[in-house]
């Protein structure tokens, strides 16, 4: 994992919704937020993510009273997510990519990061593990590639595009936003760990199937 | 006497030649299908043996409803085939046989429609449609009627999108040459023993253009079970699943749940196999020959007001169909965020300057070019003489042939990129093509057989041999009278079918997507990536590109083709 940041969950457009009236996660289910909650699909890796850390933190009831019963509008597209919230049709979304969100946020457009009192933040590694396929036929020029890309450079150039902080504490790019960068204090729940991605993550994605009832 | 030797001879020739043509067509069209049908019985994980285990079917059938309903889905959106079929039938009629004014202006158009990229064009609808944001729709609600609103995030919307863009356009693509060659003697001995026009066209010129519609509906049928970008954009968020994205959300599951994929797909392969057998055995049966020395040109059906009628309601077809979203595209790639008007400073030129200067773009274009047109010149030559081997010669294996050519479309491209992917990683040879534009050619090139076997083999079927026999009779020899009898005649088709593989390349993304490597990648593979990375606004010019390039090419190829063909 050569990036980490706090997947962010929920995000909400501040014109319409204030974002002090969501304190806990349980907010959301109140009947005036009904079909007014954008979500990333969650066989999606973003939508996923929130959704797995709903289910451990809250249960597959409150998945289902969430997901169902405020009629969740769900796209696998994570540019949708924003561009939902950003027009205000859907002002609250959850699972969001920050490269998208900062689009919009760039363009004046008010998305705000809420951090609910309730639930554990998650790391993710987006999209910043290196992986090698066993027995690939050119295993030398696979560590060549990982070495540059592990390198000041190589993550000064993959990081101000995917606004991914690396976790390199040489590179700093300006433009990555606060709110996603880990605080050294905070425990988190990592997402990217090996037995979680590779084990636990696939019995929680039926889990979720199932609390959905698909 | 002496002639028997020579005719066994003729026939061992014969039969020997059928056998190899079986083989090779095979060889494209069964392997990688092959693959797809013996892996959906694989349980093991990617890299380990292969073993034996019935879960992926269990769970492909069991365990989802999803499965279920999106199957249900992809019938109800196939409607569209069918229903396409008819109004080309009715434009081409309009266009060949009533000759209405501007028709030269409207088939142009439809052309140019099914170069428009499905992907852009679908943005340009939800920018004009969206419920609650659409443009459309917000001017409806300022109307003093309680109109609206229109939502192309539904079952209508996205038959609306397809039909408009993709399967009318092409529906007409195929029928009108049909119409242009066939003799009208039939229709006039028709109208003089005092048959309405509406009873020669249902008892006289529907029955002739038969085979050709078939091909049309059958292929229409089968790429719509296929077709995925439009149903992925709109259908999502209604709740709209249909087979190809429910296979497209199997592969991108984490992981990838290949083994429920290729149960599905196997399931349908068998579906497909019975429709292709059915469409065989209706144009087997009966005598199509529509083309014969008799005259062809005649006087225009329609007259009067109904032909300004009819024109005008065609134009406004097409004003709505084809120029509005391509209008809102052309404006969505020249603004900060596709789709927002309210910004302070919404339009700029970014895009275009980033998407113009980058040495990726240049590369993609050269990757395109070469590859369409050696797509569209080797599937013109080896297409038109598979569908003269099934519609004229008596060789061995022919029916068989003719089953396997409908294969490569009996599973959605990814799958048949995944086949081909392992037939190459796996056979020394072939092995060479991977990670250049090879692997892609031969992609494209099996991907597009069904269509361009059939369509040409339609187009000879069309032809009376009393034609060939009379040329022959006169002496000249078989080359002599496919170049100056036959090519003629077919050259409408022929044009139709290297412009319509040609698109097909450039269009292409999900038979390649799997094959590609960075030094390979074409413009609608860009395009793609720059959409599934959420740079709409890249892929809103790399679509006008992409459909700059295609209209153009295929105009010039469509000239040539008039100029070759008979008048």
């Amino acid at each position: 994992m050569v990036s980490e940041w706090v997947h962010i969950d929920l995000m909400v457009n501040t014109r319409v919704i204030d974002p002090k009236k969501i304190t806990s996660w349980k907010d959301l289910l109140k009947p005036e937020y009904k079909g007014k909650i954008v979500a990333q699909e969650v066989t999606v890796g973003a939508g996923g993510a929130t959704a797995r850390a709903l289910l451990e933190d809250f249960g597959p009831e409150y998945l289902k009273a969430l997901y169902k019963g405020q009629d969740l509008v769900l796209t696998r597209d994570a540019r949708e997510v924003v561009r939902l919230m950003a027009q205000g049709s859907q002002p609250i979304a959850l699972a969001v990519i920050p490269a998208h969100a900062e689009a919009f946020r760039k363009e004046g457009f008010p998305l705000e990061r809420v951090f609910p009192t309730d639930g554990v933040l998650s790391v993710s590694g987006g999209s910043a593990v290196p992986k090698i396929v066993a027995n690939a036929p050119h295993p030398n020029a696979a560590a060549v590639f990982v070495n540059w890309f592990m390198s000041k450079r190589g993550q000064e150039i993959y990081t101000a595009i995917s606004l991914e902080p690396s976790r390199r504490t040489d590179v700093v790019v300006p433009t990555i936003p606060q709110y996603i960068i880990p605080k050294a204090k905070t425990k988190y729940r990592n997402q990217y760990e090996e037995d979680y991605y590779v084990n636990i993550a696939p019995k929680m994605r039926k889990q979720i199937e199932q609390a959905l009832g698909r | 006497m002496e002639e028997r030797p020579q005719l066994l001879a003729r026939h061992t020739r014969d039969r020997w030649l059928g056998i190899a043509l079986v083989i090779g067509v095979a060889a494209i069209t069964v392997l990688p299908i092959a693959f797809v049908v013996v892996n959906s019985f694989n349980v093991a994980q990617p890299s380990q043996p292969w073993t034996f285990g019935l879960s992926g079917w269990s769970d492909a059938i069991f365990g989802s409803s999803r499965t279920l309903s999106s199957l249900t889905y992809s019938l109800i959106l196939s409607v569209r085939a069918p229903l396409a079929v008819a109004i080309a039938f009715l434009i081409s009629w309009l266009l060949i046989r009533a000759q209405i004014p501007g028709r030269s202006v409207i088939e142009l158009a439809l052309w140019t429609a099914f170069f428009l990229p499905a992907l852009p064009i679908t943005l340009g609808w939800v920018l004009l449609l969206d419920p609650n944001s659409g443009l459309i729709n917000i001017f409806l609600k300022k109307l003093p009627w309680q109109l609206g609103p229109l939502n192309i995030q539904s079952v209508v919307g996205i038959l609306w999108v397809h039909m408009s863009i993709a399967t009318v356009p092409v529906m007409t693509m195929l029928l009108a040459p049909a119409f242009r060659i066939m003799d009208a003697s039939m229709e006039e001995v028709s109208r003089t023993c005092g048959a309405k026009n509406w009873q020669t066209l249902r008892r006289i010129t529907f029955p002739l253009i038969l085979p050709a519609s078939l091909t049309a509906v059958l292929a229409g049928l089968i790429r719509s079970l296929e077709a995925f970008e439009v149903e992925q954009l709109l259908g999502s968020r209604s709740g709209i699943y249909v087979y190809a994205t429910r296979i497209y959300d199997l592969i991108n599951y984490q992981p990838p749940q290949i083994p429920q994929a290729m149960a599905l797909s196997t399931l349908i392969l068998g579906v497909l196999c019975l429709l292709a057998l059915l469409y065989q055995r209706i144009v087997s049966s009966r005598n199509y020959a529509t083309v014969t020395g008799r005259g062809m040109s005649m006087r225009p059906l329609l007259t009067g007001r109904w032909r300004y009628a009819a024109s005008a309601a065609l134009f406004a077809y097409i004003g709505i169909g084809v120029v509005l979203p391509v209008t809102v595209l052309v404006l969505g790639s020249f603004m900060r965020l596709f789709g927002f008007f309210g910004i302070s400073h919404p339009f700029t030129l970014d895009h275009w300057r980033r998407v113009l200067e980058s040495p990726v773009f240049s590369l993609a274009v050269r990757n395109t070019l070469v590859l369409s047109l050696s797509t569209s010149i080797l599937g013109l030559v080896f297409y038109s003489v598979l569908g003269y081997v099934l519609a004229r010669s008596n060789l061995t294996g022919r029916k068989l042939i003719g089953l396997m050519t409908w294969l490569p479309w009996a599973i959605p491209g990814m799958l048949l990129g995944i086949g081909l992917l392992w037939l190459l990683l796996s056979m020394p040879v072939l092995g060479l093509l991977y990670g250049n534009i090879g692997a892609l050619l031969l992609a494209l090139f099996i991907k597009e057989l069904p269509l361009g076997v059939n369509l040409s083999s339609v187009a000879f079927l069309q032809i009376s041999q009393e034609l060939e026999f009379s040329s022959r009779v006169c002496g000249a020899s078989w080359f002599r009278t496919y170049r100056r009898i036959m090519l003629p005649l077919i050259a409408p088709t022929l044009v139709s079918l290297f412009a319509v593989t040609f698109i097909g390349a450039v269009r292409d993304i999900s038979t390649t997507v799997l094959l590609v490597t960075p030094s390979s990648r074409t413009l609608s593979l860009l395009m793609f990536e720059f959409s599934a990375a959420g740079n709409i606004e890249s892929a809103a010019i790399l679509g006008l590109i992409v459909t700059v390039l295609a209209v153009g090419v295929a105009l010039v190829v469509r000239r040539l083709g008039l100029s070759m063909s008979v008048s």
